[in-house]
């Protein structure tokens, strides 16, 4: 078996993805995910931690923003981590209430990955995971 | 019951097993979040584990936030119970060595994918979807793609890599295999371009070329055979030589005129 080419270097580059916001679309979403952690040789486990944070972020965002039409994700990689921006579109107010419970998908998703933000302006979430080998 | 219509009493619950550690109540507080552990281990099923291992562990994490958790903290116990729980399933994989078991996990399903690709390909007289697929080999749309995506990079093969070559001790490699690009070809081309311009000559003309290209006489031999000039034959010749570079630009403007 013909030895695979070299991982993509995690550097500081970024790629955009938009999609509907239907849940037939997170599929697309999930496979850029996936196909990225790959290429840029992230663990296996984490990469798969990182798709399912990513798939809950946006199903919550389906779920529950009146007037969604769609989500941008924005991967963002630096050396030491790789970075996913979930961006409503058109772009939403408060995305969570500090007086409720977070939702379990929320709650998920933070147990899975190295850190979950609520950005504000525009509203959003960033999720990171950091990629091993950089002291 | 049903703990999400009832958080009341299972807050109460919760509160009681916190003071009196009761096996019962335990027990009890237990069953009523086996569908949180079932919702959590469900995330997790398509890593190829069954999902009844994965309930069982879950169960695991779900004991011990129960022993760990205080409600005078003020969360709610799911919140605080969800990582412990991922965190039971997670270590499961870790532990089985799963992180290395993905890519052999992928190369195989590809494998499959393709097999199964073609196989359904005569049976339909067309390429299958990957919904198709994934209904035939009982995985989900996504795992066909992911499989197909991934499993074709490990594929992947570099055109420097090297191969078996033909000489003994002598590496090969697929860029050897590769053609190069003939300029015998372009020759044609410009042959078959340049022999229309000369047919756009009138006849003294393509006599005078054939004479000065063809067999390499001098201007002056020109002006002897033909019974003009010399100067005569400069003019046609370089009037000559205009026409056809105005034929072969018409033929194809792109083209950059040898002449």
């Amino acid at each position: 078996m013909p030895e695979p080419g070299p991982p993509l270097q995690a550097g500081p580059l970024q790629l955009g993805l938009t999609v509907p916001a239907q849940a037939e679309f997170l599929g697309v979403v999930r496979l850029a995910v996936a196909g990225l952690c790959h290429r840029l040789d992230v663990p296996p486990d984490r990469g798969e931690d990182l798709k399912m944070a990513v798939d809950e972020a946006c199903s919550y965002c389906i779920q529950t923003l009146p007037a969604l039409e769609r989500i941008a994700i924005r991967f963002e990689m630096a050396p030491d981590r790789l970075c996913v921006r979930i961006l409503p579109q058109p772009p939403q107010g408060p995305l969570v209430s500090s007086e409720q419970p977070p939702p379990l998908g929320l709650v998920l998703m933070e147990a899975l990955i190295d850190a979950v933000e609520w950005l504000e302006n525009p509203a959003g979430l960033r999720l990171t995971v950091n990629l091993p080998g950089v002291p | 019951m049903d703990p999400w219509r009832d958080r009341d009493h299972v807050r109460e619950l919760l509160r009681d097993y916190a003071r009196t550690r009761d096996p019962q109540t335990k027990a009890e507080l237990a069953a009523l979040h086996l569908n949180l552990v079932r919702y959590l281990a469900g995330k997790f099923a398509g890593r190829g584990e069954s999902l009844d291992d994965l309930v069982q562990v879950g169960s695991l994490g779900l004991v011990k936030a129960l022993d760990r958790y205080d409600p005078e903290r003020g969360n709610e116990f799911t919140t605080y119970a969800t990582p412990t729980i991922v965190g039971e399933i997670k270590r499961h994989f870790r532990d089985k060595g799963w992180a290395m078991k993905i890519p052999r996990r992928l190369q195989e399903l590809n494998q499959s994918v393709n097999r199964t690709s073609e196989r359904m390909s005569s049976e339909l007289g067309r390429a299958p979807t990957a919904q198709e697929i994934a209904e035939r080999l009982e995985v989900a749309a996504d795992e066909v793609l992911q499989a197909q995506e991934l499993g074709r990079a490990y594929n992947m093969v570099s055109l420097n890599s090297e191969m078996d070559g033909e000489d003994e001790g002598k590496p090969a490699s697929l860029l050897d295999y590769l053609g190069q690009e003939d300029l015998n070809l372009e020759r044609v081309e410009d042959r078959l371009a340049l022999r229309r311009a000369f047919a756009s000559l009138p006849p003294r003309e393509q006599h005078l070329m054939f004479l000065r290209y063809f067999e390499n006489r001098s201007q002056s031999d020109i002006a002897r055979i033909l019974d003009i000039s010399q100067m005569h034959v400069s003019r046609l010749q370089q009037r000559s030589l205009e026409r056809m570079k105005q034929a072969l630009a018409e033929a194809d403007p792109d083209r950059e005129l040898p002449l």
